[in-house]
């Protein structure tokens, strides 16, 4: 379309925060800097020829029209939005602009266009540290990053507590911390396993405060390092001082070094309107050949699994392109998305 | 009566539709794949329209960055059409 109407026609993708932090490794920017590092990253796995613009840390172009997951809108000329839809329909938008600027000749085609998006292999080991079992009923909570003068914000942290109590009154929280591929960087395994100090305020008790990753046989990996304790309260209004130590080296092996990174996890929900794919899997895709394999054969063909899931299973399964999902892009799937959190057990 | 199940069908669907694109993720593929116009002009859609629909309001005149870090608004560009479409890495 943008090939088709660039001189009538203004087109900007707009870069909004994660949807589903962790997809594809990917986490949520700390900063400005950050989320531009991603559009680029975005712009280059797309192929796209479209212009994009970057929405500000405050969400601010999101929240406007209307919080939509990939929204797509038309502005006429005098600045009125003329359509407006949920999630982008390229069949619509072309009626649309068939309508609203007129036809073309020899449209483009999909087939005419790059490759997909398809995020290539790092080349560093990941899967080989175990993923802890979440527990059900976690809530996102805000967390602050505390700049470096030094270096970028390597280390994401994703915190969560639990809204309802165990027996014994107390909640459960969990700490995340995760290197951030749009840094090429992985932990450096050889120099120990990360140290992890927490700081709790006055009136917030926490099971423990001092903790240690686990000690990985590889030299280098990429995997997060999952902590889940327990807390007194799931809601307070005083942060969490976090203080993480490690040795990050980058991908291309030109420089190691220690790091000492500060974060604060305020125990309040954050209502980002992410999550993480993994606490979703559970229960929706273990069983997918299950619900939609009707003859038995191990492979999921279009008609099989009915008019209103082919999109978007097809979309995210069929890896090789061939409109049948097999085993081995369901493993892939589940490898992907759901490594270590009960996915297809 | 009659209502409170009409709005309990309502909220059983868009559960399902929620997990669904939840699990399954969003990514910046607008016009890169085929897709099944019938499932995108139904429940979202509908839903959308009826709760925030802004259509024949004026734009929101917010303020973007470029590809380059430079600050943007879109009434810099009015006088011809403009498409934008919101997508994210996932």
């Amino acid at each position: 379309m943008f090939r088709d109407y660039r001189d009538q026609v203004n087109f900007f993708y707009v870069y909004k925060r994660l949807a589903h932090p962790e997809t594809n490794n990917f986490l949520e920017p700390a900063n400005l800097q950050e989320r531009l590092m991603h559009l680029v990253e975005a712009k280059r796995l797309t192929g796209s020829e479209i212009p994009w613009l970057c929405d500000t840390m405050d969400n601010a172009a999101t929240i406007a029209f209307g919080e939509t997951y990939n929204g797509e809108f038309v502005i006429d000329p005098q600045g009125v939005l003329v359509r407006q839809r949920f999630w982008s329909n390229p069949t619509t938008l072309r009626r649309d602009l068939v309508d609203l600027v007129g036809p073309v000749q020899d449209p483009t085609q999909i087939a005419d266009l790059p490759v997909r998006f398809r995020p290539e292999p790092r080349g560093i080991a990941s899967g080989v540290v175990p993923r802890i079992k979440l527990p059900r009923g976690l809530t996102p909570v805000k967390v602050k990053y505390i700049p470096h003068p030094n270096h970028p914000l390597f280390v994401k942290i994703r915190a969560e507590v639990t809204s309802k109590p165990l027996d014994d009154g107390t909640h459960q929280i969990y700490l995340g911390f995760y290197v951030d591929p749009i840094h090429k960087i992985h932990w450096n395994n050889a120099a120990g396993p990360i140290e992890l100090q927490l700081q709790a305020p006055s009136g917030l008790q926490l099971s423990r405060t001092r903790l240690e990753g686990p000690e990985v046989e590889e030299p280098e990996d990429c995997d997060p390092r999952m902590f889940l304790l327990e807390v007194d309260r799931s809601e307070f209004d005083r942060p969490i001082k976090v203080t993480l130590r490690y040795v990050v080296c980058d991908d291309a092996a030109t420089f190691c070094f220690p790091v000492t990174q500060e974060f604060e996890v305020l125990l309040q929900p954050s209502h980002d309107k992410s999550s993480r794919p993994g606490i979703f899997l559970d229960g929706l895709f273990a069983d997918v050949a299950k619900r939609f394999d009707k003859n038995g054969d191990a492979k999921i063909t279009p008609e099989e699994l009915g008019a209103g899931n082919v999109t978007m299973y097809m979309t995210h399964l069929d890896y090789n392109l061939d409109r049948v999902i097999d085993a081995e892009e369901i493993r892939r799937f589940n490898e992907m998305y759901g490594n270590g959190r009960g996915v297809g057990k | 009566m009659r209502r409170t199940v009409g709005m309990m069908r309502w909220h059983w669907l868009a559960t399902i539709l929620a997990l669904n694109c939840l699990a399954l993720g969003c990514t910046t593929k607008p016009v890169l794949y085929a897709q099944d116009e019938r499932e995108f002009e139904t429940s979202y859609n509908k839903r959308f329209l009826s709760n925030k629909s802004m259509l024949g309001k004026e734009a929101p005149d917010i303020g973007f960055f470029d590809a380059d870090g430079n600050p943007f608004r879109l009434a810099a560009v009015r006088g011809k059409h403009t498409v934008v479409v919101f997508g994210c890495l996932t």
